[in-house]
């Protein structure tokens, strides 16, 4: 039988920080696995939805930080459709993504952070979304958050950008909207 | 009847096609759409995954405009149709907000659809699939069959195509993943692409168009990853009412696909323009 004698940390009342937080009530998550079972991408996940819950009730600040799980929630939905307690897992993914990055620690998914931050600035700038002008930055900020370039990809992303703008499909003037300012304006904390 | 037309950032540019078939659509039935002046982007994904503030003020910023139109608001995109409503309820807006697709679904849309019907399509097999936000969390969508939803279904049905059942038609596609963890993606789509031709179907039909985007510009993508040879269209189901009742421009949103769906129309006698 193999023993795990890892030391591992355990903050007691990080459970009821991350419940008063968020606003979800993990407390009544009685393991019965439904949410996981639900959900299409546990495949790519290196704990469970389930198990996540379970590492927040027993205050385990420090795995949760670094685990892919949290960036990996397609938020689906699924999990807070079945929850037999209605417990808003979704939710409980998206706080611990931003705690993650307001305790400057790195995303296990260094892309997919990337990815939500370039959409967001685009957003900021154009008041909606450019998806030619996104794909261009997070292209850069990917590239930087890797620490490499993806040659193949960039080639294949040049190309079905040139498929699409023969189809119509790609816009590159952004759109006007009258109400930039105001969208700017929500950003300003 | 006139509602407030929402597009969402996607369909003036990724989702063209779904924008021009749907203002045809809507126009053919005397739905007169009324774009939200000045409307600006819900958030999408990002803005609920890293800003919990944003993911609310981003969509609510439309809500006094739809509100001063008066009328019902339909969204086609399903995720701005999910913030938008999650907006709402949260500063207890009085807009209705509809997702394109539950709005087209009702008794009076299907049976005007079934009077001006001109070329029915029954030669098309086709599952329909409706992905996760118009219909996840019911709290938030108001959806009442969030696990077995009929709407495109019966549109489909009115149109005359042979709709196929199946038991994915609310499985995630991985949309915000498509850039990120294409990965992912291709998993989730392949087991879709499988699971329709399992069930007979020769296309799929959607109402979303980042399922759309998943499900038609990497299928070619999907297929050499997975050493497969998939060819199937995947329709709005606006441009199969197009289609269904001779709408002018109906060819023009077919060609901006990647999969060509005009072979397989043109086979099935089915390409009147």
């Amino acid at each position: 039988m193999k023993v795990n004698n890892d030391i591992i940390g355990i903050e007691s009342g990080f459970a009821r920080q991350v419940a008063l937080d968020s606003g979800v009530d993990l407390f009544t998550c009685y393991q019965c696995e439904k949410c996981t079972n639900g959900c299409p991408v546990t495949f790519a996940m290196d704990y469970d939805p389930h198990q996540i819950i379970r590492m927040v009730q027993l205050g385990l600040r420090e795995e949760i930080a670094r685990a892919s799980t949290i960036w990996v929630c397609a938020s689906c939905e699924t999990c807070f459709t079945r929850c037999p307690h209605e417990i808003d897992i979704p939710k409980l993914m998206d706080y611990l993504k931003q705690s993650v990055l307001s305790q400057g620690d790195k995303p296990a998914e260094g892309a997919v952070a990337a990815f939500h931050q370039v959409f967001l600035e685009n957003i900021r700038k154009f008041g909606r979304v450019n998806e030619a002008f996104l794909m261009g930055a997070y292209q850069l900020k990917s590239a930087k958050a890797e620490k490499r370039i993806d040659v193949k990809e960039m080639i294949s992303n040049l190309k079905l950008g040139i498929a699409m703008l023969k189809r119509g499909r790609l816009g590159f003037i952004p759109k006007k909207t009258g109400a930039k300012e105001a969208v700017r304006k929500l950003f300003e904390k | 009847m006139d509602v407030t037309y929402y597009p969402g950032c996607s369909l003036e540019s990724s989702a063209r096609d779904y924008d021009e078939s749907t203002r045809a659509v809507c126009a053919s039935l005397d739905i007169h759409l009324h774009e939200l002046p000045d409307w600006t982007c819900c958030g999408a994904t990002s803005a609920h995954s890293l800003d919990e503030e944003l993911a609310l003020t981003l969509p609510a910023l439309n809500l006094s405009g739809a509100e001063r139109l008066g009328n019902h608001m339909v969204v086609p995109c399903p995720l701005c149709f999910n913030r938008l409503k999650r907006a709402q309820k949260e500063v207890k807006s009085s807009v209705g907000i509809y997702d394109l697709a539950s709005f087209i679904g009702q008794a009076e849309w299907l049976e005007k659809i079934r009077s001006r019907l001109k070329f029915p399509l029954d030669p098309i097999r086709a599952v329909c699939y409706y992905g996760c936000m118009a219909n996840r969390p019911p709290k938030v969508t108001g959806s009442v069959d969030y696990e077995n939803p009929c709407d495109m279904d019966n549109i489909c049905e009115a149109l005359g195509v042979d709709v196929r059942p199946w038991s994915y038609k609310t499985d995630c596609c991985g949309a915000s993943f498509s850039v990120s963890r294409k990965d992912i993606m291709y998993n989730l789509v392949k087991k879709l692409y499988d699971k329709a031709l399992e069930a007979e179907a020769e296309c799929i039909v959607v109402s979303c168009q980042m399922c759309q985007a998943n499900l038609d510009l990497y299928q070619k993508d999907i297929s050499i990853h997975f050493k497969g040879n998939y060819n199937i269209p995947i329709f709005y189901f606006t441009e199969l009412i197009g289609l269904a009742l001779g709408l002018k421009g109906t060819t023009t949103w077919l060609k901006r696909h990647m999969v060509d769906p005009i072979p397989f129309l043109e086979k099935k006698e089915l390409l009147r323009q």
